[in-house]
């Protein structure tokens, strides 16, 4: 029977760490956070909190052996609260207790006292009071300045766009169980084994090798368990030190939504320049990232979004500037796409305000200035070839977009208040880590000796069926049936120093790494089987579907037979092996360098029904072409890029955060808080795979998938668009997301004219 | 002590009966294939089955666990992820693995479910059908594409057996008949029948608070109702909820919001509800809520609330055995106050039986259409002679402390020919009896804007022939 996830989760046999079972005397965690968004701690009165039956301990930064930080890219955060808080549902106690609804009701009745202090929500307000995380970045190509007197059109505006909570269905959850003195195993929801691990060190102030990260797999993670899975493991290992059991903490789902990070909400000033001919000529634009607290991941996020300012156009001379801004709001944190989707949303705002002032129709101007193989990006790497253009012509002619731009116009002219609207969203996305160093991954493969295989990398499994690509990658060195291999928990006893399975490149690295040690232990075995077969040359032998081959002709020997005369002849049925990305370097003196292994890209032709009298709208179909090299797994990737270009289309229109005027987030329920659900799901979707077999970045030429699809979902902001303008084109339209219903209605009565 | 089948074993517990079948589920047996995400029934992770006997046989429903309490399911059967395992993937799991149709795999064993106890519960068995019963469940993975490609798959299983389906004298035995469920279900009925009989009747007492379905109490007092002395409405429930009675119709404060979203009776007089009942949370929490629990939790945005306000129904209300009736429409008093007094409970609602030439119309506009809250939804019921008003009702939620009756657009519009300008009266008329405020459904100028709007549709939807949506929108 197959043991795969999948297999297990259609019987609910698949487990999560909220699943396991614990020894027995294991306590449980709840943290005490910060009710005020910027405040002194006067005073914490814990006592009748420690006087609850059932309570064991109360933990705060006095039980740190070694840092009290968290902080990966910058040290800036701690772990619980010294004398001040900077953000509501910042964490400053834990409290460990027989249950965990004791630690909670225990938690609730600890009373903290707070001086506050003025507190700053709006990135431009950080910025304007210098309140940053780090310094400003640009990136630039050509003189800008030179580029506005070519142009007939300048157009400059605003655009803003939301957080976005990550809603994976998982909460946060840790467990962490003392072995032996400081010798302690973490079992962390997380996607970053090593940052957990790390981070734990020096909190505990012991090596690295005192700790074992396990992870099973993650209940979902789309970046929120990047680096925000490490304080809640953290809280476990520190509780765990001080009182020598084991400790568990699974956060409930309001406790999850306000104390992690979300998408970064960025606010953007652009200034666009174009020709009659809708060629852009100049494109210059300022992002506000809101950051939150303290920099998490913002600094890198903030990068990629220099990285795709242009998305998959090209546009000779580009200024861009990015500002990472400090407020009083929860770190906001990797969310699939990484600061990639802000900048896209800016670009096609400007293009389609663009298409307004100079009366051109988008789609003209958006295929005119696709890029090209040579054109230079920004930050100076070149278009390696002709993809973008391919898919979306590809898109153009295999979904008929005339006709269906026809038929809405034609449906449009009927319908007085319900409007049909279309768009086309290309998306470019580099494929590798921005920070170089962390482009590198390992894999631990076994064959025993009764011929099954288990290989462990870094990757962690989070359903976006990495182990499936892995075993399919060591499947093709054998020449097995999947069967035979099983891909093990991600732990690191087995991989050091492993990188965040992020970044959409852990199939690709990871995979690539398994393949080198799968393609060491083959080679040993060719070489057995030579002699065993008598042949001189290995290179006459080879594997296929399980039987030994000599001369293209299958002989006797079978797999499982080769490995057990080979482990009886002792040789090496295991191999590690070290991948990292070739060619790739940044310098971020000069902001210029070959990023990325490749780019991923692709169109999608979105169409959306929208009711002008209700402000609702429902989208109706989704056509994409998406360049995904070979696919390892072809139902694998056609689930990352509906499921991608579902969450897309989310932040695009009904997922909104909000807070109130103090900081406290007001949307912490799902009840609140809407994702798409079944039925706002896209009635249709039609993806079209392009295949190509170009790329020898990726395992047997596959690409990576995670997040590229996401970016489909922006097209879906401009279909409502283009339905709102057909119903009322002198609409003074601030190009602001989400377009929830709300936004919808009120920008349609929005206007110069009464309409 | 709570006696119930789980799967396919009788369990039973000591726990308090305001103790969460989640919690038990998990807990305290371990099975761990039922998960908890949200806790507030918005996502459908911990989605299970309960079967209940009625009339000698055995009406399945789909329920979120994390808002059901242990003494809900007393003398019920319920079924988990597990109870649904047999030594093979049955058919839908099967397809569900075949079609990557669970990606993180957490809202798996929910969705499963739902399609499982559509299969139980359906009246009509389609495609539409299945989607609709999954209206429930969030998955955050995979857009739902290949969910809905299991569907098409478990549609094309069924294929030309349909009416072998719907007709079947024992529904249970043909569905394990076809491995799409396993052989102990059809023993279930007579476990269920030795459970029942050993069960005393049950009477509410002093000092305990009713539940009534329990969707929002359950939410809104969640670390107290542990704690709670309960009595559960539905365990004293009557026989027929939904009933003609002296040129009434009279239905019972127990009645879930599915009893009447599939009532007979009121799908013959109130076409309405069949149309836009979908409207209204998801299928799980209308399997759960009641009649009762939405008009006493006096939420200003309830939309049973809504409904019900303009057609003239009559609360039934009992005190120590005492009887007397109220209004519907002098119900709500203020935010959260209602003319119920301590020890007091409702007990149903008649509704008079509404005249040939009653139209009705209902519509609410939310973030996101199904399952989710209002921004503003608003009911209209109105009677014309040769177009001309001569009776109209209008109610609206989410724009007051209350659900809103309006009776000032009606007062003014009675006598009126219908035309565009009746209409923009009517609707302005409304906007200004309403005090909504900005919350996170949207801001105050947005909910006039948008109750405005959904009065003007309720005539572009009943009255197309005299309006002209070109003038009005």
């Amino acid at each position: 029977m197959r043991q795969d996830d999948i297999s297990l989760h259609v019987k609910g046999a698949s487990k999560f760490v909220g699943d396991l079972d614990v020894p027995a005397n294991t306590l449980y965690a709840n943290v005490l956070t910060s009710t005020v968004a910027n405040g002194i701690i006067i005073s914490i009165d814990y006592s009748a909190a420690e006087a609850c039956r059932g309570v064991h301990a109360i933990i705060t930064h006095k039980d740190i052996p070694g840092l009290n930080e968290i902080g990966n890219i910058i040290k800036d955060e701690e772990l619980f609260a010294v004398e001040q808080v900077h953000f509501i549902g910042m964490p400053i106690a834990a409290v460990i207790a027989e249950t965990d609804a004791i630690a909670r009701k225990a938690k609730n009745l600890i009373k903290v006292e707070y001086e506050e202090l003025p507190a700053i929500f709006d990135p431009r307000e950080a910025f304007a009071k210098n309140s940053l995380i780090a310094p400003p970045r640009i990136f630039s190509l050509g003189d800008v300045n030179a580029a506005w007197n070519e142009c007939d059109f300048v157009i400059e505006d605003k655009v803003e766009s939301g957080a976005q909570e990550h809603l994976y269905l998982e909460t946060q959850s840790a467990v962490t169980i003392p072995i032996e003195e400081r010798k302690f195993k973490v079992i962390s929801s997380t996607q970053s084994p090593t940052a957990v691990q790390k981070t734990i060190a020096w909190i505990l102030n012991i090596p690295m090798h005192m700790i074992e990260v396990e992870v099973l797999r993650l209940g979902g993670a789309f970046g929120g368990k990047e680096d925000q899975a490490t304080p809640w493991a953290a809280i476990t290992a520190v509780a765990a030190n001080k009182i020598k059991r084991p400790v568990k903490l699974v956060l409930k789902r309001g406790e999850d939504i306000r104390q992690t990070g979300k998408r970064h909400p960025y606010s953007s000033d652009y200034k666009i320049g174009l020709k009659k001919d809708g060629t852009i000529l100049g494109y210059e634009v300022t992002f506000y990232q809101n950051a939150g607290a303290s920099a998490d991941l913002s600094t890198a996020i903030l990068e990629r979004t220099l990285f795709h300012t242009t998305n998959s156009y090209f546009i000779p001379n580009v200024k861009a500037t990015a500002v990472s801004c400090k407020t009083n709001l929860t770190p906001n944190t990797a969310y699939r796409g990484f600061g990639g989707p802000q900048a896209m949303f800016v670009l096609q705002s400007a293009i389609d305000k663009a298409a307004d002032v100079t009366g051109l129709p988008v789609e003209d101007i958006q295929r005119k200035n696709l890029i090209k193989k040579n054109d230079t990006f920004p930050y100076g790497m070149r278009v390696m070839d002709n993809h973008a253009i391919a898919c979306w012509d590809r898109g153009v002619e295999l979904y008929h977009y005339g006709s269906i731009k026809k038929s809405a116009e034609k449906y449009n002219k009927i319908s007085h208040y319900i409007k049909k609207g279309v768009s086309i969203q290309p998306v470019c996305f580099g494929i590798s880590f921005t920070s170089t160093f962390l482009n590198q991954a390992s894999a631990l493969v076994h064959v025993y000796n009764d011929g099954s295989v288990l290989i462990s990398t870094g990757a962690v499994e989070m359903g976006q069926g990495v182990n499936e690509k892995i075993k399919r990658v060591a499947a093709n060195v054998f020449s097995l049936p999947m069967e035979m291999i099983k891909l093990d928990y991600t732990n690191t006893t087995r991989n050091a120093n492993t990188s965040p399975t992020a970044a959409s490149s852990g199939a690709d690295m990871n995979g690539n790494a398994a393949k080198l040690a799968c393609e060491e232990i083959a080679a040993r075995l060719l070489k057995f089987a030579g002699k065993k077969l008598s042949s001189a040359y290995e290179d006459e032998v080879s594997l296929k579907n399980g039987k030994v081959f000599l001369n293209e002709t299958e002989t006797e020997l079978t797999w499982k037979d080769l490995i057990l005369s080979a482990y009886f002849e002792r040789i090496n049925l295991s191999a590690h092996a070290h991948y990292s990305t070739p060619n790739i370097f940044f310098d971020k003196k000069t902001e210029k360098g070959n990023a990325f292994a490749y780019h991923v890209t692709g169109t999608a032709i979105t169409e959306v029904t929208v009711d002008c009298l209700r402000g609702t709208y429902q989208i109706d179909k989704v056509s994409i072409v998406h360049d995904y090299g070979v696919s390892l797994n072809e139902k694998i990737d056609l689930g990352q890029v509906e499921g991608a270009l579902a969450q897309g289309i989310g932040w695009m229109t009904m997922e909104e955060i909000l807070h109130n005027d103090k900081g406290r987030l007001t949307t912490d329920t799902l009840s609140a808080y809407k994702v798409p659900d079944i039925h706002s799901a896209p009635k249709e979707i039609n993806v079209d795979f392009y295949n190509n077999p170009e790329n020898s970045a990726g395992p047997f030429n596959s690409k990576a998938i995670g997040e590229p699809p996401f970016m489909y979902g922006i097209g879906t902001y401009f279909a409502i668009l283009n339905a709102m303008k057909s119903f009322n084109p002198k609409m003074d339209f601030i190009y602001k997301a989400p377009m929830t219903p709300e936004k919808v209605l009120m920008s349609l009565l929005k206007s110069g004219g009464e309409k | 002590m709570i006696k119930f089948i789980l799967n396919n074993v009788v369990t039973t517990t000591e726990k308090s009966e305001g103790y969460r079948v989640l919690d038990f589920i998990r807990h305290d047996l371990n099975l761990t294939g039922t998960k908890e995400s949200c806790r507030e029934g918005d996502c459908g992770a911990c989605l299970v089955l309960q079967g209940r006997l009625r009339n000698n046989q055995i009406y399945y429903r789909s329920v979120t666990s994390c808002l059901m309490l242990l003494g809900e399911i007393a003398d019920s059967h319920i079924i988990t992820i597990e109870g649904i395992n047999e030594n093979e993937l049955n058919p839908i799991q099967q397809s569900a693995v075949d079609q990557n149709a669970s990606q993180c795999g957490y809202c798996t064993p929910g969705i499963l479910l739902s399609i499982t106890g559509y299969l139980l519960t359906c009246k009509d068995f389609t495609y539409e059908g299945i989607i609709k019963a999954l209206d429930g469940n969030i998955c955050r993975c995979t857009g739902y594409a290949s969910i809905k490609r299991v569907a098409q798959d478990l549609v094309d299983y069924v294929g030309d057996r349909v009416d072998e389906l719907l007709n079947a004298e024992n529904r249970v035995a043909k569905l394990v008949e076809w491995k799409l469920l396993p052989g102990y279900m059809t023993e279930i009925k007579e476990k269920l029948i030795d459970l029942e009989a050993a069960l005393p009747p049950i009477k509410i007492m002093e000092g305990q608070r009713p539940v009534a379905g329990g969707t929002d109490l359950v939410v809104q007092r969640d670390e107290e109702v542990e704690d709670y002395d309960l009595y559960f409405v539905n365990r004293s429930q009557s026989k027929s909820k939904i009933k003609l009675e002296c040129g009434k119709i009279y239905i019972d404060a127990s009645a879930t919001v599915t009893d009447i979203y599939e009532s007979n009776i009121l799908k013959a007089y109130f076409p309405e509800i069949e149309r836009k009942f979908h409207l209204i949370s998801s299928t799980p929490i209308r399997n759960m809520a009641t009649l009762a629990g939405n008009f006493v939790n006096a939420s200003p945005i309830g939309d049973l609330s809504i409904f019900f306000l303009v057609l003239d129904a009559e609360l039934v209300l009992t005190l120590d055995g005492e009887e007397s009736t109220v209004l519907f429409k002098d119900f709500f008093i203020n935010y959260k106050i209602i003319a119920l007094q301590e020890g007091e409970l409702l007990k149903g609602m008649y509704i008079p039986l509404p005249s040939q030439n009653l139209k009705m119309n209902f519509e609410k506009v939310s973030k996101r259409e199904h399952l989710d809250i209002a921004s503003v939804n608003t009911a209209m019921a109105i009677e014309t002679e040769d177009n001309i008003i001569t009776k109209i009702e209008l109610a609206a939620g989410g724009v007051a402390a209350v659900p809103k009756y309006l009776p000032a657009a009606g007062a003014l519009a009675i006598g009126k020919t219908i035309n565009n300008k009746t209409v923009y009266e009517i609707a302005e008329s409304c906007v200004k009896e309403v005090t909504p405020i900005s919350d996170m459904r949207g801001s105050a100028e947005y909910k006039k804007t948008l109750l405005k709007n959904l009065v003007i549709a309720h005539f572009i939807e009943l009255f197309p022939e005299f309006v002209s949506a070109e003038e009005l929108v």
